[in-house]
């Protein structure tokens, strides 16, 4: 966007805001729903929905958790045309709770944020580190990797979750998970 | 990582389907891995145009020609009764005549070392290839810690960058060793030309039909398996198999465009030396040469392109090829024209050392 002496327009507003809060709104859609397409599609929408209400947005609030709140209605919606069930309005809630809790309201602060979360991969141990590499870096399917590192798909599943649940412990001991 | 709670090592659940909190985090490593600041400003580009587009619904629906079921109806048939089995060796050459075209290409590349002892498997090691043809090629190997290793070949001059940022220009009458050593095992790194080129009548091919391994569909999936193992295992003194000693390669090829969008290569266990060799230490991280392993116990590990050593094509670290390496392809744009230069404060490399 360029640059001029023109008062900003809403389109040029709605595009800031947008590129600022776009990382974090995708992160919540991806705990939120699960099938990948679908995010893609319930992303597009949710920003279409925001600008079309952009008018209806209190600013003394947060952007990020107002486009959160029109993401998670669209995937509720998305889900029900599909006729598939993504998460209760409960889990929903608490999955915002812990996307406040990493919110800086900010694209910077999200920046910051994933920095810690790289620093806690690199803490993690080598076994949890090299599967957390191979499922979500070289997005390799599970049983490869069950194949690759010698073990049943049970206990590489098991390594997965225990490596996510490390993570979760050292992001919260570093203040960004609730 | 310390002050693990003991409680977290009893499964809660296999897919993060349960915890808020999990599902959370894993949201957030796919966001890590899978997004790049490019691919979000894509994202945002797509919904600012759709805010300025009208409406073209109707228009996508009007667009259906009457005609356009009967002929999808009969592409669905012919490909039904494709012949798999004859026709998968055309579709590589036809990979392999496209690959051949001098291309900006970029692969991640993965390899997946051997274990040296069963309760020891090493972390997987990544790499960054780009390639313009046979004779321009870069590669980016990030191991564990951060410490990054580059070797580049533009025409004649290949070239190493070391994690400590020095640089060496190798021996001109050395040839680029297809083989770079790392302390895991092997690293095969050739334009895809060459490494289809491997795939010679030693190799059945067939299409295989596995929804799973090409990740998205719409791929011809083509797995190349070498014949008689045994028998080829034996005769290491075969100059192809010396060259690449896969004994499965698998494949992903749009059929669009005959554009290999992934190549992994599995090796057989047997393969260089094992896992029953390996006593001692392991062997020292790349760049980190200061002293080098006893003789006798892994062997000498000249460090590529510093010494007259012969590498005529194959795996010469002492762990011999890994377990398996992966190309795939990612999306990129041409590469600046001096990419594949040397850096600027290489040094001539001094074959006396």
């Amino acid at each position: 966007m360029k640059l001029t002496n023109r008062e900003p327009s809403a389109h040029d507003v709605f595009e800031l805001l947008a590129r600022d809060h776009a990382d974090h709104l995708l992160v919540f859609l991806r705990a939120v729903v699960r099938d990948r397409s679908m995010v893609d599609d319930v992303f597009q929408e949710t920003m279409m929905v925001a600008w079309r209400r952009l008018a209806d947005f209190d600013r003394t609030r947060s952007f990020g958790a107002w486009l959160r709140g029109i993401g998670s209605r669209v995937a509720m919606d998305f889900a029900g045309r599909k006729r598939m069930v993504i998460v209760d309005p409960t889990m929903i809630q608490e999955i915002e709770q812990h996307s406040v809790a990493f919110d800086g309201d900010h694209a910077h602060a999200f920046q910051t944020r994933m920095a810690t979360l790289d620093d806690c991969i690199e803490r993690l141990p080598n076994d949890y580190s090299q599967v957390i590499q191979m499922v979500y870096r070289a997005d390799l399917p599970l049983r490869k990797i069950a194949s690759n590192l010698a073990l049943t798909e049970e206990a590489v599943k098991k390594r997965i979750q225990r490596a996510r649940a490390l993570l979760a412990q050292c992001l919260h001991r570093k203040g960004v998970l609730a | 990582m310390t002050n693990i709670d003991p409680n977290l090592s009893r499964p809660e659940s296999n897919d993060p389907n349960g915890l808020p909190q999990d599902r959370f985090v894993d949201a957030l490593l796919a966001h890590k891995f899978s997004e790049t600041r490019e691919s979000m400003d894509a994202r945002i580009d797509r919904v600012l145009r759709s805010i300025h587009a009208k409406p073209s619904r109707a228009h996508s629906i009007r667009s259906w020609h009457w005609w356009a079921i009967p002929l999808a109806a009969l592409i669905a048939i012919s490909i039904l009764f494709m012949p798999t089995s004859s026709s998968a060796s055309a579709v590589v050459q036809s990979a392999a005549r496209v690959a051949r075209k001098s291309v900006d290409r970029q692969y991640q590349v993965i390899l997946i070392p051997k274990g040296r002892r069963v309760s020891d498997q090493p972390p997987p090691i990544f790499a960054t290839l780009d390639v313009r043809d046979s004779q321009h090629m870069r590669i980016e190997i990030h191991f564990q810690g951060g410490r990054t290793e580059i070797h580049g070949r533009d025409g004649d001059t290949s070239w190493q960058q070391r994690p400590d940022g020095s640089a060496i220009i190798s021996d001109r009458n050395i040839p680029w060793p297809r083989w770079v050593e790392t302390p895991d095992g092997s690293l095969l790194v050739d334009s895809m030309a060459e490494m289809l080129k491997d795939l010679d009548d030693s190799y059945d091919i067939a299409k295989v039909d596995d929804a799973q391994a090409c990740g998205r569909s719409g791929l011809l999936q083509i797995r190349a398996s070498r014949q008689e193992i045994e028998s080829v295992v034996a005769s290491q003194s075969d100059e192809k198999l010396h060259r690449n000693p896969a004994e499965r390669i698998e494949m992903c090829i749009d059929p669009a465009t005959n554009e290999v969008i992934r190549l992994e290569m599995f090796f057989p266990v047997q393969s260089g030396p094992g896992p029953s060799d390996q006593h001692g230490p392991p062997p020292p991280p790349m760049g980190e040469r200061g002293s080098p392993p006893p003789m006798g116990e892994r062997g000498s590990r000249p460090p590529m392109g510093e010494r007259g050593s012969p590498r005529g094509g194959g795996p010469h670290g002492p762990l011999g090829p890994p377990q398996s390496i992966s190309f795939e392809r990612t999306e990129t744009t041409s590469f600046p024209s001096d990419w594949f230069k040397a850096p600027a404060h290489a040094v001539e490399a001094d074959p006396t050392q």
